[in-house]
């Protein structure tokens, strides 16, 4: 079970070279109070930290882990408690029961080491499991331990009891993080909440999203109602939260202001933002339909959107002077006095001209396009077009 | 005279008032069941069991065996009211449970606290409403009991704490350790409870004579006189309606500043960053009815850190490299806290009505202070205690390790370090690599959220380690929390 | 911030009791006067016999106040006491210290109570409450109630029973009170904001 070299395994010299460092590289166990007893000949003994997480039974009729991420989230926090100990405390763990732990001990790994912490086989034989757990170079933090009793005996866990051990070794090809670990000092969840082919793998049963992007009146909307009526897609728009927060401000939702107000939300809140917060509904209704998207702006959200592997992104586009005339065509009520030169000026912001990084970049969108459609005449060529590409992709998923 | 029958009133009141008791004491019984981290809550409950039971014996012994005269009307009415107030500070005990206490750092806290106060124990408990707060309990407690019971007022109960003190902190501020370092200020409340420091600088000559003033000036300011009730005059009343308020916002401000001062004491510099950090602290500078103005609680714990050698400690000139720069930015912001005060000092205050009472307190500082520093032991927080140990501190921090121990080359345990020297690592990391300042976008203000997120939890986790590290190494270094 | 609530909160239920029970104990003394020996014990049941007379009538009447009704009377009286002396605390300029506030508020709450309670006082609500004071002090040395003059004992009676409302009231409110602008008023207990 063990995949390192047994040779590699640092024993005491080694240990307390490693522990006793500069602190940059350091091997740091801390606070170690009894390195005598806890520093042994090939690991180093370590303690039960001072919180639990145990599983709370009869809230929950099962962990459903193929769902969205903070529905997971929810259902594992309302499935455990934490119990918070002090040093010495006493928690009778039962007869194959599980709970959550963490080693007293905070443990700073260097890159160029690696380790699998274990129990002890004093324990292991009173009944108490510690399930072996990889401890990664650059881990920053206390021990997550899972701990088990294997017997039919209840078995009494005392905090600040020596109760596992970490077994270290050299990595033979050291690769520094570019990120900052993050510091784990109490007992989480699984990282499955990060595991994002579980969500692909849910996506793979199912149809696939289309997004529509394409410069001002080329009929992206039109499209997407083609979609919609003829072919029974879900239309989500990223627009629909600018509309909303425009009513809330009690703004009317001219081109100006959804222009600014989709900026100031890309800036506030990351450029991506809008995508982001679609993803939830994205997630659910996918299970039921295709998807067509609308009211995509900028790079970042085709990139968010670009994440689900069944997405694929759809440009249109026409001259500026025949998406003048249909422009006002649909918009004669709102803004009835746009001018030639008005248009072309929101035109160029929108493809992005003079935008910064969080603002209108629909022609760097429409780069990422997997097909690209240039409307000359009517909108129905446009709509066969689109078909066409329909039928080629279902023979794809196919 | 009132004849000896019965009246349905007073029969109520005393058949509410005995349901009640039996009642509560159910509830009681049923919160004794709960699980709690400490004992604190049961010494709690073993006192509000006690008077439940007194009152519960008393209305029946006043009920039993003859009806009740009109005339017991009031003394069951003190006693429903003494149950009313059971009910209320059984409350707290309802709090100790709640899972948003972070644990990590109550046993610290209450481990520093024994030491300075030995017969203190503290309750810890999120509230949403009222931020940081102090109550004092055994008073009030033992005030209930005495008149229940009709005691002789001093007589305490062996074997309990003389005093239980209970903090409140905003929840939201559970996960910032730093900002809890505004605990200081509460503890400055509870240390002067304990020590009455607040009542002597009240009663000390200097003090009331600079107050003398105010409180005549009030008096011959006097609007017309005040309508006593029923149309009465009394001119002692009408004095009496102008003194009250005076005299309570001077023993008001007397409290929050001895607070102040000892918080300096009790967490050095961290307690005056801490302070300064909470919003209305430095935007609202001006005075309140509660609180002195902000720019003098700062110039009051300006001087105090002076006192305790902190100028000399963050002297830039005497540190090289990392240190140096470290000094130089802690010392840059206590300067700027220091413009603060000097700014205020030479506005005026709102009105005159506060800008006498300022001026009584301009230069009673330095009294208050020293009223504080007589009663300090050993324990404050001097810059040279914590001088050896927070900037070794501040490189574990620098290197994601929590700073729980003073590392010592090329052994394998490493020094045990203070609360008190963790804490202030802490902020003097924080303000050297400028994790406060403000984001420019939304991507910055989460990378910096995170960050100070990781050097919140490292801070934590250090508090918790170093105080097992306590537990496990040293002989009885354990929390006692044995009745 | 310091929560000031419960203490002042306990510090009227405190009062509320003493004056409460002196109330009571007040009842109590008018009922010794209800003692009367009849003059002709053959009005008795017949198997009472005298020696059990007695008992029924002695032991199980008392002539007197107790010394614990006695110590509930005299507690009142200094209560009351505390109130008087609470007028020469005001004089700040004399340099006695700042004035006692709990002081001041009892001398307050007292006042308000001889004016609610309908005794005509007049500007001499000293004298009144000097009045209230002498009353229970002579009850507290024995004198029996018939020494005691009756209007006397009934205005001591309502003050005091006023008085406790009072009491009473504050005590419910001072946990409440969320602020400062009672500061100005009839002085309220206080919680006190950060």
């Amino acid at each position: 079970m063990m995949p390192f070299r047994m040779d590699g395994v640092l024993t005491r010299p080694d240990l307390v070279a490693r522990l006793t460092a500069p602190v940059a590289e350091r091997l740091v166990v801390t606070p170690l109070t009894d390195p005598e007893r806890q520093i042994g000949s090939n690991t180093i003994d370590l303690k039960l930290g001072t919180e639990l997480l145990v599983p709370r039974h009869g809230r929950t009729a099962y962990l459903d882990l193929h769902q969205r991420t903070e529905a997971i989230a929810a259902s594992l926090e309302a499935a455990h408690e934490r119990i918070p100990l002090q040093i010495g405390d006493e928690f009778i763990l039962h007869e194959h029961q599980f709970v959550m732990a963490t080693t007293l001990e905070y443990v700073g790994m260097p890159q160029n080491l690696a380790g699998y912490v274990m129990g002890r086989s004093s324990w292991e034989r009173a009944g108490l499991h510690v399930r072996p757990a990889r401890v990664a170079p650059g881990y920053r933090g206390c021990i997550q331990l899972q701990l088990v009793s294997h017997k039919d005996l209840p078995i009494t866990l005392v905090t600040g009891a020596r109760i596992c051990q970490l077994m270290l070794f050299p990595v033979s090809n050291p690769v520094s993080s570019e990120t900052p670990n993050p510091v784990r000092a109490r007992p989480y969840f699984s990282p499955i909440l990060d595991d994002e082919e579980l969500v692909q793998l849910q996506q793979s049963r199912r149809g696939f999203i289309l997004g529509v992007v394409g410069t001002l009146a080329s009929g992206r909307s039109l499209l997407a109602e083609h979609l919609a009526r003829v072919h029974g897609f879900v239309h989500l728009s990223l627009s629909t939260q600018l509309y909303a927060e425009a009513r809330q401000r009690g703004r009317r939702p001219t081109l100006a202001a959804m222009q600014e107000l989709g900026n100031a939300l890309r800036h506030a809140n990351g450029s991506s933002v809008l995508a982001d917060r679609l993803r939830g509904d994205i997630q659910e209704l996918q299970r039921v339909s295709n998807l067509v998207i609308t009211g995509i702006k900028n790079v970042a959200e085709v990139e968010a959107l670009k994440r689900w592997s069944n997405f694929r992104l759809i440009a249109v586009d026409a001259p500026v002077e025949r998406r003048y005339g249909w422009y006002l065509d649909a918009n004669r009520l709102t803004e009835p006095d746009l001018s030639p030169a008005a248009f072309a000026e929101f035109d160029r912001r929108d493809r992005g001209v003079g935008e910064p990084p969080w603002g209108q970049q629909v022609d760097a969108c429409m780069r990422l396009a997997d097909r690209t459609y240039t409307r000359d005449g009517a909108i129905s060529e446009l709509y066969q077009k689109l078909d066409a590409y329909l039928d080629e992709l279902r023979g794809m998923l196919l | 005279m009132a004849p000896a029958t019965a009246h349905l009133d007073v029969d109520y009141l005393a058949s509410a008032a005995i349901h009640q008791a039996l009642t509560l004491g159910d509830s009681l019984r049923e919160l004794r069941a709960r699980e709690y981290a400490t004992q604190t809550p049961l010494i709690l409950l073993d006192l509000l069991e006690g008077i439940v039971d007194d009152v519960r014996d008393q209305l029946l012994e006043l009920t039993a065996g003859r009806p009740l005269e009109a005339a017991r009307r009031m003394e069951l009415r003190g006693l429903g009211q003494a149950l009313d107030q059971v009910t209320e500070l059984s409350e707290y005990v309802v709090r100790c449970a709640d899972a948003d206490v972070p644990w990590g750092l109550v046993y610290p806290l209450e481990l520093f606290c024994r030491q300075l106060t030995p017969e203190s124990r503290m309750i810890i408990y999120p509230a949403w409403r009222h931020g940081y707060t102090y109550g004092e309990l055994m008073g009030t407690l033992y005030r209930i009991m005495r008149s229940v019971r009709e005691l002789p007022e001093g007589e305490f109960l062996p074997g309990y704490p003389r005093f239980l003190a209970v903090f409140s902190f905003p929840p939201i501020q559970g996960p910032n350790i730093l900002q809890n370092a505004a605990w200081g200020h509460e503890i400055g409340h509870h240390l002067d409870t304990v020590f009455n420091v607040s009542a002597e600088v009240l009663k000390a000559p200097a003090f009331v004579q600079r107050a003398g003033g105010v409180l005549t000036a009030a008096q011959v300011e006097a609007p017309r006189a005040a309508r006593a009730p029923q149309g009465q005059f009394d001119p002692n009343y009408e004095r009496v309606s102008h003194l009250t308020p005076i005299v309570k916002i001077l023993g008001g401000w007397v409290a929050e500043l001895v607070a102040d001062i000892f918080s300096v004491h009790v967490f050095g510099p961290a307690s005056l960053f801490a302070f300064s950090e909470i919003p209305s602290a430095l935007a609202w500078s001006e005075p309140s009815w509660s609180h002195p103005p902000s720019w003098l609680r700062i110039a009051a714990m300006l001087d105090e850190l002076r006192y305790l050698g902190y100028d000399a400690l963050l002297d830039a000139a005497q540190s090289t490299g990392h240190r140096a720069a470290m000094c130089a930015a802690v010392g840059e912001r206590l300067a700027t806290l220091a413009q603060v005060a000097a700014r205020g000092a030479v506005e005026p205050a709102t009105g005159r009505f506060f800008a006498s009472i300022t001026g009584v307190f301009a230069g009673a500082r330095g009294e208050m202070a020293s009223h504080v520093r007589g009663v300090v032991r050993d324990w404050a927080c001097r810059a040279e205690r914590i001088a050896g140990d927070v900037f070794e501190l501040v490189e574990r921090l620098d290197n994601v390790i929590p700073p729980c121990e003073v590392d010592l080359p090329g052994e394998l345990v490493g020094r045990a370090t203070t609360l008190a020297a963790i804490v202030n690592a802490g902020w003097f990391y924080r303000i050297w690599r400028s994790l406060d300042r403000a984001p420019r976008d939304g991507t910055e203000a989460r990378e910096l959220h995170a960050e100070l997120a990781r050097l919140n939890e490292l801070v934590l986790k250090a508090i918790e380690l170093s105080a097992a590290k306590r537990q496990l190494t040293e002989v009885g270094g354990g929390v006692d929390d044995a009745l | 911030m310091i929560e000031r609530g419960l203490g002042e909160q306990s510090r009227f239920i405190t009062y509320v009791l003493l004056i409460g029970r002196a109330l009571s104990t007040l009842a109590e003394y008018r009922q010794l006067a209800d003692y009367r020996r009849p003059a002709d014990f053959r009005q008795l049941p017949e198997y009472r016999q005298p020696a059990e007379f007695r008992r029924q009538f002695d032991e199980e009447r008392p002539q007197t106040l107790s010394d614990v009704q006695r110590g509930r009377l005299s507690q009142a009286a200094d209560h009351l006491r505390r109130a008087a002396r609470a007028h020469a605390s005001l004089d700040v300029a004399a340099g006695q210290g700042l004035p006692d506030l709990e002081a001041v508020q009892i001398y307050q709450s007292v006042y308000e109570a001889v004016a609610l309670a309908g005794i005509r006082a007049g500007d001499r609500v000293a004298e009144t409450i000097a009045g209230l004071i002498a009353t229970l002090d002579r009850i507290v040395e024995g004198a029996p109630v018939a020494a005691i003059d009756e209007q006397s004992l009934n205005d001591l009676e309502r003050v005091l029973d006023t008085l406790a409302v009072i009491y009473s009231h504050r005590a419910e409110r001072a946990n409440t009170a969320d602020t400062f602008e009672s500061l100005l008023q009839w002085p309220q207990p206080l919680l006190i904001w950060m």
